[in-house]
């Protein structure tokens, strides 16, 4: 597989078809993976691919404007890509779609001790990328369990709880936010010139780390992502403190899906959800 | 800066739940408030004076008014303090009516929350910035969508003032629904006869340009710049080789229910609708048409000595602006199929009334004889139900549809008029004949003509020996009631066409849940929209019979023509932009705008060292309805008059 990649990764810069070639490469640890930029045939080598492979890589796509880009990219991460399309963030002759239909990933946090698949891998049906240019399988039998699990498990639980109770969970959780914008970073979708954080005129939240301005800038960057979050799960993952951001973003997801049938990163021809009106969404909420 | 803060007492409106001088005194120690008052109607000339006045000795430079919406008297008070020299755009309305003191009994509650109301918009127009008015041109030609008796009026009375008028009208000829009547109520003049010469005069005058068989198919731009584009269906006829000699429908093979027969009658596949249609050029219907569907026949091309018909004719789109539009797309028959007590509709000798109208009519398909569609037998014993689909909230319409009981008086008199021997029974709930010598109308058909009418409803009726068996009850007597009916006619209700949603989507015009368009002010704005430059007229609006159809139609013309006697027009100042260097160019505004009022721009970004996408405003589009704001993530598109610095300051102060 990974000599498929690296064959793929050589014919791309040879031809001159790509600037770069953007794809994981060894941790200093020699465990983990991080983030290759491999613009000489040289150093083709140093591409590796296995389920350390964790990062969203598109989000370096914006690192490169105006170079032809050549990705790596696992299906959730090529959702991503379809909603920079669909917003006009990329063009797609510019990038060339290394798609890997992958077995899933490790999950970093490495709950227990072992190592085990990544909670988002585990609801992952097909994993093949919704967009791609060539596409690399898996080797049959490194293909993982994939279990029947409801994606949106711990969405539920949390909707059972009364809205004090749900309140008071996320006020403790957004209590240790130390507005260090991690999430923001990591977020190949938050890409705004000047993020709302950081505007002055009017200054829309506090800067401060306070509860008010903690769960203003939280729900901001979590409804700025409504009908765009394809759950590549970065931000939970690069979150110092280890809030549950997903938990809000698959709440949001689940609610997009329910009221308006919408679902991000699949499309990249269909509108963006704040921008369709479609007569047959729901209106329920005029009286 | 000085703020001045003026309650309204609107009489009792406001006074009766809230304590207006409880606001005006907590107003006056809100920051910036140099001066407070309260007065009784604060729109009459006094109110004014009473702003105008202490505008000029406390030297105020900004302005609350607390009283209505903004709908209501915005303009009043823009007016009044220009005239005073501040900026129109200096003031802000507090809606303690509306919003407050209609919907509120507490007076206690209600006057604290007054104060906050009013508290707000002294904070938002601390943040309002002087506005200029921007002034764009008129295009002097108005659309009319629908060439029923509506859109002929309107065309006529548009001409007559030597403007241009375009009749948009999808079935092949202008007419609509009153060239299917026979006769009209109340003074029984053959709706033919009076129809006919307007269909003559719009065809005739050089200021009307009809598109027949043709659809709206796109809507854009604003009052006195709409850009539409029109699909001409394609005819298949030449329409301006063909005479109008009718040899080819004479020689036709084909023969298909008419519609506009309501099936009673059939037609050919290349057909007027009927012998009086403008234009008088037959159209093709390819679906029933044996040239396409075998590509043999091809009579009527062979027969036709003016070489009109085209086969290969095709759809165009055209593209036209108009300073106004004028909408009179008409009404549908509801359809009686949901009533389980009638049949389901599927008993052959019941008709609506529109059947009935098509049978009583001498060039109609029976020749005027009224006839059981099941055997061709002359009828004598008819049933009319009244109220079928309307004043039915279970199964039918809230409403009431106006007519009914007026065409069925109508039919029962035709009835005996056509058959001396004939009986006519009338169920009916009320009689709701308000119009001039309606009721002296109903009056003779009971005396007059012996029409038997009973008060109740009818239960079942069914098939027995040929004859259809009526059941129902006369509350007034109290007996039960079986009728042997040869024919049963509906007063079917009338409804919004099927498609009405989609073209006030199309129209940005609002519509109810009866999907019949709502007028901007049920009483004092009845032809006009909340979309300025967009009027109705006729049954599309709610139902209407022919008088007031007319004189919809003459008010709607009206209020087009004021538009066209304008040199230029105002726009209003509360308008979109972009901040580019904010914008990050994910147009999602563009997408969400429903009046394609922004466009891509490109920027030289300093910051990336290289041109990037970024949205415009084109200014002369854009409505302000502040959709792209609330869509665009980066803040970066600020709305005139409700710009982010403003409602900030509101959020703030809450």
């Amino acid at each position: 597989m990974i000599d498929q990649i690296k064959t793929k990764a050589k014919e791309l810069l040879k031809t001159k078809k790509v600037d770069i070639v953007i794809g994981y490469k060894k941790a200093s640890d020699r465990i983990g993976a991080i983030p290759a930029f491999i613009d000489k045939e040289g150093d083709i080598d140093k591409l590796i691919w296995d389920g350390y492979c964790v990062y969203n890589l598109s989000n370096y796509l914006k690192d490169f404007p105006g170079k032809k880009i050549g990705i790596v990219t696992k299906g959730c991460d090529a959702k991503s890509m379809t909603v920079l399309l669909q917003e006009n963030q990329l063009k797609r002759e510019d990038i060339f779609i290394i798609g890997i239909e992958c077995s899933g990933i490790v999950d970093e946090k490495r709950k227990g001790g072992d190592i085990a698949y990544d909670e988002r891998c585990k609801g992952c049906k097909p994993a093949t990328p919704p967009i791609y240019d060539v596409l690399i399988k898996e080797e049959e039998k490194k293909q993982a369990p994939r279990l029947e699990q409801d994606p949106y498990e711990s969405v539920r639980k949390l909707e059972t709880k009364s809205i004090e109770e749900k309140f008071k969970f996320w006020q403790d959780e957004f209590s240790r936010c130390i507005r260090c914008y991690a999430c923001r970073q990591i977020c190949p979708l938050c890409y705004c010139p000047r993020c709302v954080a950081e505007q002055t005129q009017p200054a829309w939240f506090s800067k401060a780390v306070s509860v008010e301005g903690n769960f203003s800038w939280n729900v901001n960057r979590a409804m700025h992502l409504a009908g765009r979050c394809i759950d590549c799960g970065e931000c939970e993952r690069a979150c110092p403190v280890g809030i549950p951001l997903r938990d809000i973003n698959k709440k949001i997801e689940k609610d997009v899906k329910e009221l308006f049938s919408y679902e991000a990163g699949v499309d990249t021809e269909q509108k963006p959800l704040f921008s369709s009106f479609d007569k047959n969404d729901p209106e329920d909420f005029i009286k | 800066m000085k703020i001045g803060v003026f309650v309204c007492h609107c009489g009792t409106n406001i006074a009766g739940t809230v304590d207006v001088e409880r606001v005006s005194q907590a107003a006056s120690k809100f920051p910036k408030v140099k001066h407070s008052a309260s007065y009784k109607y604060m729109c009459s000339n006094p109110g004014q004076n009473l702003v105008k006045d202490a505008i000029k000795k406390h030297k105020l430079d900004r302005i609350v008014i607390a009283s209505c919406s903004p709908s209501l008297h915005e303009k009043t008070f823009r007016k009044c303090v220009e005239a005073a020299g501040i900026n129109p755009y200096l003031i802000e309305m507090a809606n303690i009516r509306e919003h407050c003191s209609w919907v509120h009994k507490d007076r206690e509650k209600a006057t604290q929350k007054a104060i906050e109301l009013t508290r707000l918009a002294v904070s938002k127009v601390s943040r309002n910035k002087p506005l200029e008015k921007t002034y764009t041109t008129i295009e002097k030609k108005v659309l009319i969508i629908g060439g029923g008796i509506s859109g002929i009026q309107a065309a006529i009375d548009i001409a007559f003032a030597n403007y241009p008028a375009v009749i948009v009208e999808r079935e092949p000829s202008i007419g609509g629904r009153m060239a299917r009547f026979d006769k009209t109520f109340p003074t029984l003049d053959c709706a033919a006869c009076i129809l006919t010469p307007k269909m003559v005069t719009v065809s005739q005058s050089e200021h009307v340009t009809m598109h027949t068989y043709s659809e709206i198919e796109e809507v854009s731009g604003f009052v006195g710049n709409f850009t539409v584009k029109i699909r001409k269906k394609a005819r298949s006829v030449d329409i301006n080789k063909c005479t109008g000699c009718g040899a080819c429908y004479n020689k036709c093979p084909v023969k298909v229910p008419s519609e506009f027969d309501m099936g009673l009658g059939k037609r050919k596949a290349i057909y007027t609708p009927f012998p009086q249609a403008v234009p008088n050029v037959p159209v093709i219907d390819r679906e029933n048409c044996l040239y396409f569907k075998t590509k043999k026949c091809g009579i009527c091309k062979k027969i036709c000595t003016v070489g009109a018909i085209d086969y290969d004719m095709k759809d165009e789109v055209i593209e036209e602006k108009f300073g106004a539009i004028i909408v009179a797309t008409g009404f549908n028959q509801f359809d009686h199929s949901v009533y389980g007590e009638y049949g389901y509709g599927k008993h052959k000798d019941m008709i609506t009334g529109l059947h009935f109208e098509r049978m009583v009519n001498s060039s109609g398909p029976t020749g005027g004889k009224i006839i059981r569609p099941s055997d061709g037998k002359e009828v004598r014993d008819v049933v009319f139900i009244q109220c079928v689909g309307s004043r039915d909230e279970q199964k039918g319409l809230p409403y009431c549809s106006r007519l009914c009981c007026m065409y069925t008086a109508k039919h029962a008199l035709l009835l005996r008029e056509h058959n001396k021997d004939s009986q006519a029974y009338v169920f009916y709930i009320d009689i709701r004949a308000a119009g001039k010598n309606y009721e002296e109308f109903v009056k003779k058909v009971q005396d007059e003509y012996g029409a038997i009418y009973l008060r109740g409803r009818v239960s079942r009726i069914f098939e027995k020996g040929g004859k259809l068996i009526v059941r129902g009850a006369d509350t007034l007597s109290g007996a039960q009631i079986e009728i042997k009916a040869d024919l049963v006619v509906l007063a079917t209700g009338l409804v919004a066409q099927k498609d009405a949603p989609s073209l006030a989507q199309m129209l940005h015009i609002p519509y109810d849940k009866n999907n019949l368009f709502t007028e901007a002010h049920p009483k004092l704005a009845p032809v006009e929209t909340i979309t300025s430059g967009i009027f109705l007229t006729g049954a599309c609006q709610s139902p209407k019979d022919i008088p007031d159809t007319v004189a919809t139609a003459s008010a709607a013309s009206v209020k087009a023509l004021g538009l066209m006697v304008q040199d230029k027009l105002a726009r209003e100042p509360l308008i979109a932009s972009v901040n580019q260097d904010l914008c990050s160019g994910c147009l999602a505004c563009l997408k969400a705008c429903p009046f394609s009022a922004i466009e891509e721009d490109e920027i030289e970004d300093r910051k990336l060292r290289r041109k990037r996408t970024v949205a415009k405003v084109r200014e002369a589009v854009c409505t302000g309805c502040g959709n792209c704001t609330a869509v665009c993530r980066m803040a970066a598109i600020d709305l005139e008059g409700f710009t982010n610095t403003q409602i900030m300051e509101e959020v703030e102060t809450l």
